[in-house]
């Protein structure tokens, strides 16, 4: 029974993590109708961004890859920062490259209404391959360790061990998801936002602003994807290929709950942790991401929506 | 007066033509030189920075040779047939007659080249026609490989406690069943995920990738795990000629190029092919049509999983080692990238593809990984400027050029 709860906190505390990502992915679904095969390497690249500013000595100039005129160093280093203030300075970082210049180079490109979302698809694609293979090449070939913010202390209240670092990833993804709620349901510009995703059209005549509202959210996502950065490197490490398998975990998450409400990601990206950690504990732990995997395909089959999703009335 | 009337009307039907393909061909001309720059530089960069060796001449034969048959013969003859004869005659020949004199590893090279080359027809198939993304060419191609070798050589398996003894298959015939298990298990993926629109199909096969993955890494008993699989010469003699050593099986990888592309023209030229291509420019008019669009994009997606299936059982023999990393997800992506830079629903597309990752990757090798990182951003910036691919801008410039034809 304690291997039980203790598998149960830790899965919940990775399905938080997964949760918020798959969040963002169905914020870009809902309001842009963009689907992201790289959000796994928009959770990596943050990380990577952290741990740069965190913990190295980052130069700046123009790196010796790039060709004629390459190898130029500024001759200056940023002194390491700590993790806090280095993810406080990624999140800018994140919200310009991966909010505002993926939305208006790639999305307002190559996403026409009523058009084919193929093109994206496989230009996400390519995004994903360009982020790893420059992360491998320009600044991290091995995995490196990632410290938590919170500590590694172990609590063990009845017999039960559960690390500061679940407790703290819980509190922080709820405090997250509930001031994202308060957000979109309670402020002016969160009710804006939800008018353009829900019909653009109609939010255009009511001058909504709907192209800076699909900006804000491709600007929330990047901070999404910035904290689940910070909060799953930890157990995962910084490293260039980990965005293959939290890209697949989290938008598992979002098809498995639903991709067209906040509320399905929500539960669907709980769901895939705590399974992942079920069918690691219980079945065997070669096969921590074969539950979701399955769980995936089943759900497609039979439930296309998702678990927690309404049938899609508008795309498609 | 009537006549005059007639004269003005076929001017007029003249002009518009003549109006929509200079349209087209006047914007495209300046993107398509654009990406032919780019690859151009990929293709020019490498000299005096390596040896500028055979694998390099093969990959500017098969792009220049296919280009140019494609864009300069038009200009002297409007017969299109015959265009095409040229390059297919011209493109095979040079395969054929290439291995003569070579080394080794030059033909170990191009062995992957046509293998891989099947696959992106495969795959090809799947997304240039049938307009699905299917991720998972590089776990049916491992599931063909492991059929393949495991009933080739008499292994013993066990099962949960249950040991089998594998018959010993001739090669040949390990191939159609790697090609027949491919497509059933592609078929039992596929059913549910193609039962909705949208891009399913690509989220469930990566899904099914990672779990094939999973199962070659894990299954100890089966696969060997992560240790991977010695692949021991058989003998596979063609009129008495052992065609199993390094040179000659370049030629059996042909050959299996040769059918799959075959395949895939016969499947685009026949009814139901023109039904999915119906189905791939115009859904809802196809289904109004009473083209049943799930059955015929399964069925294209079964066949392009299949002829990865066989290719892999090829692959294992071509580098006589396999092991599960080598069908992990990112080759799925590599094979993506192939197909999306050679060009969708063209059949030169998979052999200038293929070409890019196998060559020109292994051309590209000694800038580290850079190369990958190039192709990356190639991909971005080809589905911004010319979505359609190499080849497909090859046909662009081939519509350029005979619109000026008629225009002069």
């Amino acid at each position: 029974m304690e291997q039980f709860f203790q598998v149960t906190i830790s899965g919940l505390a990775t399905g938080a993590i997964f949760a918020i990502a798959a969040v963002g992915f169905a914020l870009l679904w809902q309001t842009a109708g963009a689907i992201n095969f790289a959000h796994g390497e928009f959770i990596m690249l943050p990380a990577v961004l952290i741990l740069i500013f965190g913990e190295r000595e980052p130069t700046l100039g123009i790196p010796d890859f790039v060709p004629l005129i390459g190898g130029i160093n500024a001759g200056f280093t940023i002194p390491p920062m700590g993790m806090l203030a280095a993810f406080a300075v990624t999140i800018p970082i994140a919200i310009f490259l991966l909010g505002y210049v993926f939305k208006v180079s790639l999305v307002d490109k190559l996403l026409q209404p009523g058009g084919d979302d193929i093109p994206l698809v496989i230009a996400t694609i390519g995004v994903g391959l360009f982020l790893r293979e420059y992360v491998h090449e320009a600044w991290i070939a091995t995995p490196q360790g990632f410290p938590s913010v919170f500590g590694n202390k172990v609590w063990n209240p009845w017999g039960v061990a559960i690390s500061v670092d679940d407790v703290g990833v819980i509190v922080v993804c709820t405090v997250v998801i509930i001031s994202l709620q308060v957000f979109l349901r309670r402020t002016y510009l969160g009710r804006q936002m939800q008018a353009a995703a829900q019909n653009a059209e109609t939010a255009r005549v009511l001058g909504i602003p709907v192209s800076r509202m699909v900006l804000y959210t491709f600007a929330i996502n990047a901070v999404l994807v910035t904290i689940a950065a910070l909060l799953v490197s930890p157990s995962v490490n910084a490293r260039w290929d980990a965005g293959l398998n939290l890209g697949l975990l989290a938008f598992t998450a979002a098809i498995i709950g639903g991709f067209n409400q906040v509320r399905g990601a929500l539960y669907g990206g709980l769901l895939v942790g705590v399974l992942q950690n079920w069918s690691g504990a219980y079945i065997s732990n070669l096969y921590r991401e074969a539950g979701p995997l399955l769980l995936l395909i089943f759900v497609i089959l039979v439930r296309p929506q998702g678990l927690f999703g309404r049938a899609e009335e508008r795309r498609i | 007066m009537s006549e005059t009337n007639l004269a003005t009307d076929t001017d007029l039907e003249n002009r518009k033509d003549k109006i929509q393909t200079v349209d087209r061909g006047s914007i495209s001309p300046l993107l398509a030189s654009m990406v032919i720059a780019a690859s151009a530089f990929v293709v020019l960069f490498p000299i005096g920075r390596s040896q500028f060796n055979a694998s390099m001449w093969g990959w500017l034969a098969v792009l220049l040779g296919l280009g140019a048959a494609n864009v300069i013969v038009p200009r002297f003859t409007l017969n299109g047939l015959m265009v095409k004869w040229v390059s297919i005659v011209g493109f095979f020949g040079f395969m054929a007659l290439f291995p003569i004199g070579r080394a080794g590893s030059t033909m170990t090279d191009f062995g992957l080249f046509v293998i891989f080359g099947a696959v992106v027809a495969g795959m090809n198939l799947t997304q240039g026609y049938a307009g699905q993304i299917s991720l998972a060419q590089a776990a049916f191609m491992g599931i063909g490989a492991y059929v393949s070798v495991l009933l080739d050589f008499g292994e013993t398996i066990s099962v949960m406690g249950f040991s089998w003894e594998l018959p010993n298959l001739p090669f040949l015939l390990t191939i159609p069943i790697a090609i027949m298990v491919s497509m059933m298990l592609s078929v039992l993926i596929g059913f549910p995920a193609l039962r909705v629109q949208g891009p399913w199909l690509a989220f469930v096969t990566l899904a099914f990738n990672l779990l094939v993955f999973l199962f070659l890494n894990n299954e100890d008993e089966i696969t060997r795990g992560s240790r991977g699989m010695r692949v021991l010469r058989d003998d596979f003699k063609v009129l008495g000629i052992d065609m199993l050593s390094p040179g000659r099986f370049y030629y059996v990888g042909l050959a299996y190029l040769i059918l799959a592309l075959g395949i895939v023209w016969w499947v685009v030229k026949c009814p139901w092919g023109r039904a999915l291509k119906a189905l791939r420019d115009n859904p809802g008019r196809a289904r109004s049509l009473g083209v049943d669009v799930r059955a015929y994009t399964l069925l294209a997606f079964a066949i392009g999983s299949g002829l990865a299936g066989g290719a892999g059982a090829l692959y294992a023999r071509q580098v006589e080692y396999i092991e599960p990393r080598s069908f992990y997800i990112n080759q799925s992506f590599d094979f993506l990238l192939a197909t999306v830079i050679g060009g969708l629903g063209t059949l030169a597309g998979p052999l200038i593809g293929s070409s890019a990752i196998t060559l020109l990757a292994d051309h590209l090798r000694f800038t580290g990984g850079w190369y990958r990182v190039w192709f990356g951003l190639f991909v971005i910036v080809m589905m911004l400027i010319a979505p359609e691919g190499i080849a497909g801008t090859f046909n662009r410039f081939r519509a350029w050029f005979q619109a000026r034809n008629e225009g002069a």
